[in-house]
């Protein structure tokens, strides 16, 4: 009943309502490059504009297939349409998607994880457009007259971030834990893979480690 | 004139305000579908809020570190700009690096004294060009990516949630793991951000204190941060 809702109504809403946002997101992120040129005349030779895009697709051209594919099963579609639109995705909205669902008591993966997880993507992306906006327009002179030893703290924000996200799901199984965390030192000492790889490896040997696990019995199915 | 009066001008304000707008108008969207499809699927409005609540205040501390990381980025390439960019598409490392590989395609660099109004428009060009990859894929393929998740499950309906937890694992080690060798305060901070995450939760589900769950990860931050702000460099 509840998956027939989910199928058959909200999927199809999401589909058609994320293609028409995200296209429109494509067009509406030239609007300041058209206006610089348009209002200032201010516009690189094509020789420059393709030298800039082939200098960051070089670092990032990976990111734009392994990111989606891999954060798919942690935001869902809804989340997936919401999170690129909105960018800052490990550091906000997959952590913000994450404690929702623990809060709401619902598991990951499932519809109603999943219309969780849309809700909570949702607000964030209010919130940081807002916090953000307030921090542009003045706040951020503010902050940065902020004690020394405050402002020293704020370098180490995502790595406290990281471990917490992760710490949470290590509740659910630490051997599964500790072999995804295993693999990224040996990944990360190795140092022979790119990052995009290093995630790529790390996401997908983990599913299938885990897969092989639960086949076994070794892992049981979540309690909710 | 001084390139960042442009860059800070009204108008670039007003140039920049379609994208957010944007953002604040899907966000609506989505959360009113996933009210009304949650409620109908038989979710207590109640248990829809409680996710509302806990995704709000865990939004509060991250944006405040993107806040940080934005002042970087509004000395260089003004604040509507910046603004716009971390509220739409963009995080902090590849705007930087995107302003950066812009005024490399002009003979610059981002922050140097020749960083003037045509650094600027290359800057944002490949700021902006450079994010339209994940743009174009998601909107392309997202909705086939379900057929990757339920192929990596074999059709077996009961590995799903497993499958997330796997996958979180995966890509918060690939964070975690990094700033873990790091060394100093950043290790430190993985670690008390780690440990203060899962005693906060654990002591939740055995209490049956709900409201810790949806503070526990601005708590975790406050306290990993510190901890590493602690360690002598």
């Amino acid at each position: 009943m509840s998956e027939d809702v989910y199928n058959s109504k909200f999927t199809p809403s999401v589909i058609r309502w994320g293609m028409i946002t995200v296209w429109l997101g494509v067009a509406l992120s030239f609007i300041p490059a058209f206006y610089l040129w348009s209002v200032h005349g201010l516009l690189p030779t094509s020789a420059e504009i393709l030298k800039g895009f082939g200098l960051i697709a070089a670092i990032v051209v990976a990111f734009w297939f392994v990111e989606p594919i891999s954060y798919y099963p942690i935001l869902g579609l809804p989340g997936t349409y919401l999170s690129f639109l909105a960018g800052n995705i490990s550091n906000m909205r997959v952590p913000c998607s994450a404690v929702a669902q623990e809060a709401a008591g619902v598991p990951e993966g499932t519809p109603k994880g999943s219309i969780i997880s849309t809700i909570a993507i949702a607000v964030s992306m209010l919130v940081n457009t807002v916090i953000l906006f307030i921090g542009a327009i003045g706040l951020a002179a503010l902050v940065s007259n902020l004690p020394e030893g405050v402002l020293h703290a704020f370098d180490f924000i995502l790595p406290a971030i990281f471990g917490a996200i992760f710490g949470q799901f290590a509740l659910r199984s630490y051997s599964l834990g500790a072999i995804a965390l295993g693999l990224g030192l040996i990944l990360n000492l190795a140092g022979v893979l790119p990052n995009w790889g290093t995630l790529l490896v790390l996401v997908f040997g983990t599913i299938l480690i885990a897969r092989f696990l639960w086949e076994k019995g070794k892992l049981g199915p979540k309690e909710a | 004139m001084d390139y960042l009066q442009i860059a800070n001008s009204g108008t670039m304000w007003l140039a920049c305000l379609p994208g957010v707008a944007l953002i604040i108008v899907q966000a609506i969207i989505f959360m009113r579908l996933a009210y009304r499809n949650g409620q109908e699927m038989g979710m207590d409005k109640a248990v829809l809020n409680v996710g509302m609540k806990a995704g709000l205040i865990s939004a509060i501390g991250p944006s405040f570190a993107v806040l940080i990381g934005m002042m970087a980025l509004i000395v260089n390439i003004g604040a509507p700009f910046s603004w716009m960019r971390l509220s739409y598409i963009g995080s902090i490392m590849y705007e930087l690096l995107g302003a950066d590989m812009g005024a490399q395609a002009v003979g610059t660099s981002l922050g140097a004294p020749e960083f003037g109004e045509l650094a600027f428009a290359s800057a944002v060009w490949t700021q902006t060009l450079g994010a339209i990859g994940w743009l174009v894929v998601v909107a392309a393929f997202a909705h086939k990516l379900e057929y990757v998740r339920l192929k990596l499950a074999g059709g077996k309906m009961g590995f799903l949630p497993v499958l997330s937890v796997a996958a979180m694992l995966g890509a918060f080690a690939y964070q975690a793991s990094s700033r873990l060798l790091a060394g100093g305060g950043s290790t430190v901070a993985v670690l008390v951000g780690m440990i203060a995450m899962m005693v906060m939760v654990k002591l939740a589900h055995r209490f049956k204190q709900g409201w810790l769950i949806q503070w526990s990860l601005g708590f975790a931050m406050l306290l990993g941060m510190f901890a590493g702000g602690l360690v002598p460099a």
